[in-house]
């Protein structure tokens, strides 16, 4: 080939290259329901065009372990930016509290990660599934709860179920559908939880002084208290230091006894001791869901420790790495006083989804959470990620809480070399921008632009990277 | 490079023809309907103006087998989830007939632009799906006025964003294996009557445990039980069911007076309170229908000079899943208890106050009359039941036939007696067809 003819072949192979991505940027998709069995249901989203470009090879799978994320921003998002996406629903969405762990959820996400990589659903013989070919990557993300689940899921696809049968789990997971389950190629966690029992344990109410009767409630430890320093019109709270140690000492010790307590009946029904039921006993938990300190007294858990990439308006792109700190609002929930701060479960569930030892060190500052058994639970993010190799990125939203909780996950994460955590300034936890929380901090209330692009566009970037994936 | 180049290209061609081949199957379509869901199927070709609705109360109909056999017969199917999917506790009863209005205004308004033409939409009660689709219509017929009777246990909004004033009516019913009502064969026949102290389920008394082989009970096989015991243990179920709704209406008493520890709701949990069904057990229960009724036979006729037997066999195992938390108590709470899973009645059988729940397919038939077409499967238990709605309905349009040899999963049962019964779901798919598009039905343009 001449020279020439080179050029003009590289430059409108570039021409149509920029053309494909300008369409892509505004693109459209189409959209299919798939039954991936199971319980499972998803939507394919498929640019429509094709990007025309590496991303073509890059499937992403996204579910939530409770809330229905079939119809997530995460998917249309990344579909307008080229990718293919499957987001989907599993036999939990709106039962929180209906799983004993994540491997309730893996076979979906097994599934779904098949499906992306051109696998009909078992059992099936035609499916949009069979449709997609070309994806050679896939990647999971975790949004929220769903942080914890993916982590799981990943470390159990690459290690195997002996990684949830560890002996310092307070129960091991059910294996029964933890075999072959297919590895992700990278892990992307949004705003991550540190894990449904860590959110449970810190929602844990210490005013509860008997089970049996939730509404006599311990003063001295009651963080909705105006005398302690709660303003029930604003939902925020002021918390001495001595009221703070206090609440977090209850906390711990409540819910400790309450794994105490769920583990001897466990023991009873295992050794057939107990013979109300054979296989397992209610345990239903009030005040198990809202009382949480740092919702109402934004000093706790405000900054990261160490300095991190800030996608802000006016560099959307990051400025830093400088310390993280939250610009949230208060958030106490009142809820946590009425049938709603009840988790109705059982003991099997109770200790598979919903339990984490706390030590005497526990404790919330206003960067960091200390104190936790994180290896207790098979919930727990931070140590889930600990048996995870690949790529993984982390981002957490600058209006909300995970600062120093995904600075933790992402410590852990020693295995993969190719680790990374990013902050969007001003970002909700579900990733608008807080207007409200602009106007505190004196800005305008359009400061913080649009955080929902800037935090995709670094997923994209991220992504596409080249070498990555 | 020029290789990568090239085949950069047609990768990316091959992917655009993957996407053009994908329009090209016939895939339901997801729509968000409120805080329900919907799949739509529609037929491969031709246009379609008659639509159905399927929807259980917690069940994932999204993918029932039942909208692509519909589809597969021309017509438009919309598959729906209830804003209740997936968990029984959070059941409200009432509020679900929301969610068939926005289907039916989904398909009727043609809010998705792919339904064009749809001049009448079928209900399809399936199971569960029965009492939902029966109430929403009876309502749409009736008025609220039906639903706030003071004698049901809980009552129907008709104010606020729960309201139930002016239901668009459905154009048809086609029952398929209904249940008579989720309290009557979900708690009311499946409660175990032994159990005399709730805090202990595993205490059963000897004369009214279903299990105990001095009552009857067979490990192996078909249990019999007297007449005696029968009527024992029918009464029994009702005095368990009626000093449970006893006791919730005292919670909710006391949340009301505002002297309960939670202001709004209470968790109310029922051990052994799903699986003892005793004619799972002996099959002599709920047999047959009492009158000479249409079989639809496996062979494709319809034969209508007999009284149509259950061909079902006994399943002693439910003594197994009795005992167990997991398949034999419910963890509810009082209100998706009082509103989903409690009536009023005598004896388990033929002493139900069928109109104090609203959850009742008896009680809301009564109030139809549109067309209506009510399917039971040869072998299954609610072949009576069945007869009763037919029976009870108001329509002057009404059908009622036993399909040979189904189970209530609609598949053939192999090991029944009397088959094979390998055509009669294609049987049952066509007489449905058929009766739709029926001139009878004048539903057809």
């Amino acid at each position: 080939m001449s020279p020439t003819k080179r050029f003009i072949l590289i430059w409108v192979s570039v021409l149509l290259f920029n053309l494909t991505a300008t369409a892509i940027s505004h693109a459209d998709f189409t959209i299919t329901y798939v039954n991936l069995g199971a319980g499972g249901t998803a939507l394919l989203r498929l640019p429509s065009p094709p990007a025309g470009s590496p991303k073509d090879r890059i499937g992403i799978f996204v579910m939530h372990p409770s809330s229905s994320f079939i119809n997530s921003p995460i998917c249309t998002e990344l579909a307008n930016r080229g990718y293919v996406t499957l987001c989907a629903d599993n036999p939990f969405s709106f039962n929180a509290n209906g799983y004993k762990g994540y491997e309730d959820h893996s076979a979906i996400i097994g599934r779904g990660i098949n499906c992306l990589k051109g696998q009909n659903p078992p059992g099936q013989t035609s499916s949009p599934c069979s449709s997609i070919t070309g994806i050679t990557k896939i990647i999971i993300i975790g949004h929220s709860m769903a942080g914890p689940m993916m982590s799981f899921y990943q470390n159990i696809a690459e290690n195997g179920a002996a990684a949830c049968k560890k002996p310092e789990r307070l129960i091991p997971c059910e294996d029964t559908n933890l075999s072959n389950l297919p590895a992700a190629d990278g892990v992307v966690l949004l705003d991550s939880h540190l894990g449904d029992a860590v959110a449970t344990m810190t929602y844990t109410d210490p005013a509860v002084i008997r089970e049996q009767q939730p509404d006599l409630r311990d003063s001295r430890v009651d963080m909705f208290d105006p005398a302690n320093g709660y303003n029930l019109t604003t939902n925020s709270a002021t918390y001495s230091d001595n009221f703070r140690k206090a609440f977090l000492a209850g906390q711990s010790r409540r819910h400790n006894k309450l794994i105490d307590d769920a583990l001897e009946q466990l023991s009873d029904i295992t050794n057939e001791l107990r013979n109300v039921y054979p296989d397992d006993m209610p345990f239903v938990v009030p005040g198990s869901n809202g009382a949480r300190l740092w919702q109402p007294d934004i000093r706790l858990l405000k900054c990261t420790q160490a300095a991190y990439l800030l996608l802000t308006n006016a560099n959307p792109t990051g400025e830093g790495p400088k310390q993280i700190c939250s610009v949230r609002l208060p958030s106490g929930n009142q809820g946590a006083l009425t049938f709603d701060s009840v988790t109705s479960a059982s003991v099997r569930i109770w200790l598979g989804a919903h339990s984490v030892r706390t030590t005497k060190d526990y404790n919330q500052t206003p960067d960091d959470i200390t104190g936790i058994v994180y290896e207790s639970s098979n919930t727990s993010t931070p140590t889930n990620v600990e048996g995870i190799t690949k790529p993984l990125l982390i981002v957490v939203m600058g209006a909300h809480y995970f600062m120093r909780p995904d600075e933790i996950i992402l410590t852990h994460a020693t295995k993969t070399n190719d680790k990374e955590m990013v902050a969007v300034e001003g970002a909700v936890h579900g990733f608008t921008p807080c207007t409200a929380c602009a106007v505190a901090q004196g800005l305008p209330a359009n400061a913080y632009g649009d955080t929902v692009k800037r935090l995709f566009d670094y997923v994209d970037g991220w992504l596409s990277k080249p070498g990555r994936f | 490079m020029k290789t990568k180049t090239l085949a950069s290209f047609l990768f990316s061609f091959g992917f655009f023809f993957v996407i053009a081949h994908s329009y090209a199957q016939n895939f339901p379509t997801y729509h968000p309907l409120g805080p329900a869901k919907g799949a739509l199927y529609r037929p491969t070709s031709g246009p379609a103006n008659i639509a159905i609705i399927m929807m259980h109360r917690t069940g994932n109909f999204l993918s029932l087998g039942s909208c692509s056999e519909m589809r597969d017969r021309g017509f438009v199917v919309l598959c729906m989830n209830t804003r209740f999917d997936n968990n029984e506790a959070q059941v409200i009863f009432e509020e679900m007939a929301l969610d068939v209005r926005a289907g039916i205004n989904f398909l009727r308004q043609n809010q998705s632009g792919l339904t064009p033409g749809i001049q009448r939409v079928i209900l399809w009660g399936y199971s569960g799906g029965g009492p939902t689709m029966s109430f929403y219509q009876a309502v749409a017929e009736a008025g609220v006025g039906f639903c706030q009777d003071p004698h049901k246990l809980t009552q129907c909004e008709s104010s606020g964003s729960t309201s139930l004033v002016g239901l668009p009516k459905a154009d048809g019913i086609v029952f398929v294996d209904a249940h008579p009502g989720n309290p009557i064969i979900g708690m009311l026949r499946s409660n175990n009557p032994a159990v005399h102290n709730e805090n202990h389920p595993e205490n059963l008394q000897t004369r009214l445990n279903p299990y105990d082989p001095a009552n009857g009970y067979n490990p192996n096989g078909l249990s019999t039980y007297s007449d005696a015991f029968k009527k024992r243990y029918f009464e029994g179920q009702s005095d368990r069911l009626n000093e449970l709704i006893d006791e919730a209406f005292d919670i909710q008493f006391h949340i009301d007076q505002g002297d309960y520890p939670y202001p709004d709701n209470a968790p109310f949990v029922i051990g052994r309170s799903t699986a003892s069904k005793l004619f799972v057990l002996d099959t002599s229960i709920l047999h047959s229908t009492v009158k000479p009724q249409q079989l639809l036979k496996n062979d494709g006729t319809i034969d209508a000079s007999h009284v149509v037997e259950s061909v079902r066999l006994p399943d002693p195992t439910i003594a197994d899943t009795d005992e167990t938390f997991d398949g034999g108590a419910r963890l509810l709470t009082v209100k998706s208890f009082l509103s989903t899973n409690a009536i009023r009645s005598t004896n388990s059988i033929d002493g139900i106050d069928y109109c104090s729940s609203n959850n009742s397919t008896v009680c809301n038939v009564r109030q139809i009359t549109v067309p209506v077409l009510f399917n039971a499967m040869g072998a299954y238990y609610f072949i009576r039941d069945n007869e009763i709605h037919y029976e009870e309905v108001k329509s002057q349009d009404k059908e009622f036939i036993v399909i040979a040899g189904l189970v209530h999963g609609l598949t053939p049962c192999n090991a029944c007696p009397g088959g094979p019964y390998n055509n009669s779901q294609k049987n049952f798919y066509d007489h449905i067809r058929d009766w739709i598009n029926s001139p009878a039905r004048k539903w057809l343009p």
